[in-house]
Parts: C-alpha cells; structure tokens; sequence
C-alpha cells in the first residue's frame, strides 16, 4: 500500500462518518425523490467540502521537478485567477491548441509548469480509490469552487469552443453500442428514471446546471468524484469502450452539457448519490 | 507456422487499433463537417479504447460502429419520418429469426433474476466476467414488474400485471418474444435494447423473462 498522506485518511473517516451519520438521519427510503431527500438531509453537512481546504493546500504547494506552485497555472483569465475562471470552461487554450476541461487544464500545468511526467503517481492517478485520494480531485474541487454561486458561462468565441459543443451534440444524440443507448435515451427527455435514480434532462437548464455540477461528493462511493469519472461510468453503462480521460472525446461531450447548462447556478462541490 | 502467422496477424490488428494512436491529424473545422468529425473522435481520435477485450471476443471497436436502425435513429433524433420507420421495420422483421413452432415459457424464478440483473458485456477496466455469472436483462431500470419491488425505473410502460392484463396465448407470446429479442419490429426507434438481436440474451433466457412476465404463477402477476 503506497504511504498516505497524513491527512487524508482522517479526511476518509471523517467523511464516512458524516455519511453514515446522514443515512441513519435520512431512515428508510421511500420510492419517491429519494436523491432530493437525501440531498436536502445533507445539505449543511456535504462531506465534499472537506476537499476544498486540501485541494487548496496542493495548489498552493511548490512540487514537481521545478518545484513550483500551481499558482502560475493559467485557467484562461491569466495566470493565477482562479475566482470565476471554472464557470467559463471547457475553453481553448491557445498554448495546448485544443479545448480543455477543468481536469485537462489541471493535469496540463501540473505538467508545464511542475514538471510531472505521465508515469508519475500524482497525474497517473485520475480518480481516487481506496487507498489514495487522486491530486486531480482536489486540485479540481479548490478550482471549481472559486465559481460556486456563479453561473454556466462556457465560452464560445473560438471556432473550436463552438466546434467541441456542436460535437458534444451530436454524439450525445447517437445510439451506439449493445444496448442500441444514444446519452439522450437517458438524458433527454423529462422525468426519467433508471431505478429510483431520477435521470437530469439536457434540454432543462436547471438539470443540466446541476449534472454540470462537479466534482461531487457521491455518497455511494463515499468519495469525491469529477466530471470525467461520471462521463467514464455512463460510458461504461452504455457497454461501451473505455473512455481514455481528458481525450477530446470527453472533452466534446462536457462541452454539450456545460452548454446545456449556460445561466444555470454552479454548485460545487455538490452532493449526489 | 501458422501460429506464429496468427500472432503477428494479432499484433498487427493490435496496433492497428491500438487508442494511442490517433490515425492522422485531426480534421480541420472548416472543412471536415460535425459529422465526420464526431465519427472521428469515436473511431480514430484514440478516445476510447477500441482494441480492448469483449466477451463476444470480437473487436471493440465493432461496438462503436452502427447499424442501419442505430444510424437512422440518430440522425432523427428517434422520430423517423414515417417511410423511415416502415423501412426499419421490414429490415428488423428481415432480419428476424422466429423460433419455430410454438414458443414455450420457461422458468420465471429465472426470469425473476434476470430482469434484476444488470450485470453482462460491461469492458474496460471493470470487467464482467461471464464465467462468473450470466449476463441479465435488466428490465427494472425501466420498467416496473413484481408489486413487491419499488426500486424501478420508468423510461417504459408499467409491466406490473402484464399476464393477468393479457392472457397468455400464442400471439401474446409472440408479441412478448419480439418485444424482447427486438422491440424495432413494433417501435423503430424503442429506447429498449434488441437484446436477442445483439446477443445479449439467449433464446432460453428469453423464454424465462417470458414465463416472468405471464406465467399466471409470477410475482409480476400476484396482488
Ligand atoms: C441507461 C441510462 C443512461 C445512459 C444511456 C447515460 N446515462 Fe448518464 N446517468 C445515468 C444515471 C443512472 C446517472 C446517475 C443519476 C443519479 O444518480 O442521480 C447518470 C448521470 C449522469 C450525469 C450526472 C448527472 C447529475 O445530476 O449529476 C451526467 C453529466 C451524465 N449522466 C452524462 C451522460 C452522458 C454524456 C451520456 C452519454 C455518453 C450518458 N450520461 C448516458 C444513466 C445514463
Ligand atoms: C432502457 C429501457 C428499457 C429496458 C432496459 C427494457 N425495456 Fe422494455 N420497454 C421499454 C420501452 C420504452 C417500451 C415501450 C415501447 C417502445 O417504445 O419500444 C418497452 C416495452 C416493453 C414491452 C411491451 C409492453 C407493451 O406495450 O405491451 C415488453 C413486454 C417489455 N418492454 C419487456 C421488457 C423486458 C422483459 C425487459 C428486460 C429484459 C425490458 N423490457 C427492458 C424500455 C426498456
């Protein structure tokens, strides 16, 4: 088992005791809005919130082989402006010459700027397991939440920030796979639900404002999760390959529903089941 | 010899798909439209891991690639204009392989397990293993069936009651067959999967959903 850092197995426990805590709250569960109940039970109490401190601690780190900060690292309103700079992405950055998410952005400056090389642990891990909570969850939840309140204001200046949502539209819309699913089977139609999961809308902005909601805290996996992890797990759902993190494949899709979801408020870290 | 061919044939279709490399650049905006741009990012942008491992142990970037009813479902956005629809239907009942005879129902303590299961033909990192367990149906995600269980979903119709509400005669089961080997032979564009057409589920397993769903016996059918 690699070494934990000291605080993170204290924010684990913490964290899974507030859930407990909450379920025991919360009873037995009824047929009906079961996710806006357990929503509304933990609303002052999201163990999400636990990772922005960290994640604000990493950031603010000097690491890597130049041993810098992440404080030169630049979210498209210049170096080091993190306040309201996750509420205009995906956007395009003109030195990576694509379209990048919070997570990409993230990754790309822990490589330009700090010097992390791929094999490296702290980029090599994209989603957090058991044993280590992911550098890129973090740093992605202290950034997000520098927006927290805002609203959805993807930027759609550059031909390739219209080109990445037109895409996201379009594969949103196609029936792929073993299971004949197009996203929209799911997501694009009012008051759905798989299970008792109540399924987010795309063409209601209010939905879309809350699935463009990441990170989150998933009280299911007891932990905090991203935008590229719940994309990964509907693609997994749809029987379809495994979707490579940060490609602009993802990148197209976040786009749609970030777009989807323009004016709406941004609430991260958010909680969800 | 011809092991040693097989293993470079193998090695070949591996790089060939392999995701990391993305074949050629990638296309310019003003001249490459949405279309043939998102076909792209699904099938050469290495985006997804078209080379992994499937339980059909064919290619997974056969996965990625659609058929006449996916193709035309998605281009209108699953409402066909109506001589769209019809022709999707000749080819889902074209293409349809009816079992001869009479269909018979089968165990519905099976079917029961089944329409529970979402386990099967999941890849990537998280691999179902087949040998483990039998794939299911999975039909409570979007339908709800025995009175008992309230954790369903609702992209389809309620199924609670389906035997008693419709007999069991030959043509129900038919009809129930169709529905579950390729519901585009009624619906063209159904948001249910075609789950005999796929392969998702056997003929055997079909006939036990069946009994689930009409043997007077079932869950589906008790108050
Ligand atoms: C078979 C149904 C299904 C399909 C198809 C599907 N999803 Fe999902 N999706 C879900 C479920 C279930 C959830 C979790 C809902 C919950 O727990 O509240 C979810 C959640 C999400 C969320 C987060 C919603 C929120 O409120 O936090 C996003 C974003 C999302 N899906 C995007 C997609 C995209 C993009 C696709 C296509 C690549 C897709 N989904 C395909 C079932 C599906
Ligand atoms: C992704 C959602 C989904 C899943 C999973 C699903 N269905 Fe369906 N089903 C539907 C929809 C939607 C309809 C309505 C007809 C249509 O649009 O095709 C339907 C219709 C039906 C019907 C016809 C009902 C009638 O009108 O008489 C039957 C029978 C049926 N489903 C059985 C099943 C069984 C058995 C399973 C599991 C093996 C299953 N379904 C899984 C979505 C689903």
């Amino acid at each position: 088992m690699p070494s934990l850092p000291s605080s993170r197995p204290i924010l684990r426990v913490l964290a899974i005791g507030l859930t407990l805590a909450c379920w025991a709250v919360a009873g037995p569960v009824a047929a009906q809005d079961v996710v806006g109940d357990q929503r509304s039970m933990l609303i002052d109490i999201n163990p999400g919130e636990l990772w922005i401190q960290r994640g604000e601690a990493l950031f603010r780190e000097r690491r890597g082989l130049k041993n810098v900060s992440l404080e030169r690292c630049d979210f498209g309103l210049g170096p080091g402006v993190v306040a309201g700079a996750f509420a205009q992405m995906p956007r395009y950055f003109a030195d990576a010459r694509r379209v990048m998410d919070l997570e990409s952005r993230i990754v790309w400056c822990m490589k330009t700027l700090q010097g992390f090389a791929d094999e490296d642990e702290a980029i090599r891990l994209r989603h957090s397991t058991a044993d280590r909570e992911a550098d890129v969850v973090l740093l992605a939840t202290y950034v997000a939440t520098q927006s927290t309140g805002m609203s959805f204001q993807p930027r759609q200046d550059h031909p390739l920030e219209r080109r990445a949502r037109d895409l996201g539209e379009y594969l949103f819309h196609r029936r792929m796979g073993p299971m004949d699913f197009s996203c929209a089977t799911c997501h694009g139609h009012p008051a759905r639900r798989v299970r008792l999961q109540s399924l987010f809308n795309i063409q209601d902005r209010e939905q879309a404002a809350r699935a463009a909601s990441w990170p989150a805290y998933r009280i299911g996996q007891g932990t905090v999760r991203t935008a590229q992890h719940r994309l990964a797990d509907c693609f997994w759902q749809m029987r379809l390959p495994e979707l490579q993190w940060g490609s602009d494949l993802s990148v197209a899709f976040i786009s749609y529903w970030t777009h989807a979801a323009r004016g709406g408020v941004i609430q991260v870290p958010d909680l969800k089941r | 010899m011809k092991h040693r061919l097989h293993a470079i044939a193998f090695a070949c279709l591996l790089v060939a798909l392999s995701p990391s490399l993305a074949q050629g650049p990638a296309p310019r905006v003003e001249t490459t439209t949405v279309e043939a741009h998102g076909e792209w990012l699904l099938l050469e942008s290495g985006g997804l891991d078209l080379s992994g491992r499937t339980q059909e142990g064919r290619p997974a970037k056969l996965r990625m690639q659609q058929d006449e009813m996916q193709k035309q479902c998605s281009r209108y956005r699953d409402r066909p204009p109506p001589e769209v629809a019809q022709a999707l239907r000749e080819r889902a009942r074209r293409d349809m392989n009816h079992p001869s005879g009479d269909i018979p129902l089968g165990d519905w303590r099976k079917g029961a397990e089944l329409a529970r299961s979402g386990f099967g033909f999941r890849i990537g990192a998280q691999y179902d293993d087949h040998a483990a367990r039998e794939p299911g149906g999975n039909c409570y995600a979007c339908h709800a069936l025995s009175p008992r269980e309230l954790a369903y979903g609702s992209i389809g119709p309620s199924l609670t009651g389906y035997g008693t509400r419709l007999g069991d005669s030959q043509a129900v089961r038919r009809f129930v067959y169709e529905m579950i080997h390729d519901p585009t032979l009624h619906q063209p564009c159904s948001a249910m999967p075609r789950f005999g057409r796929h392969g998702f589920l056997t003929r055997e397993q079909i006939t036990h959903l069946m009994a689930y769903l009409l043997d007077p016996q079932s869950p589906v059918n008790q108050p």
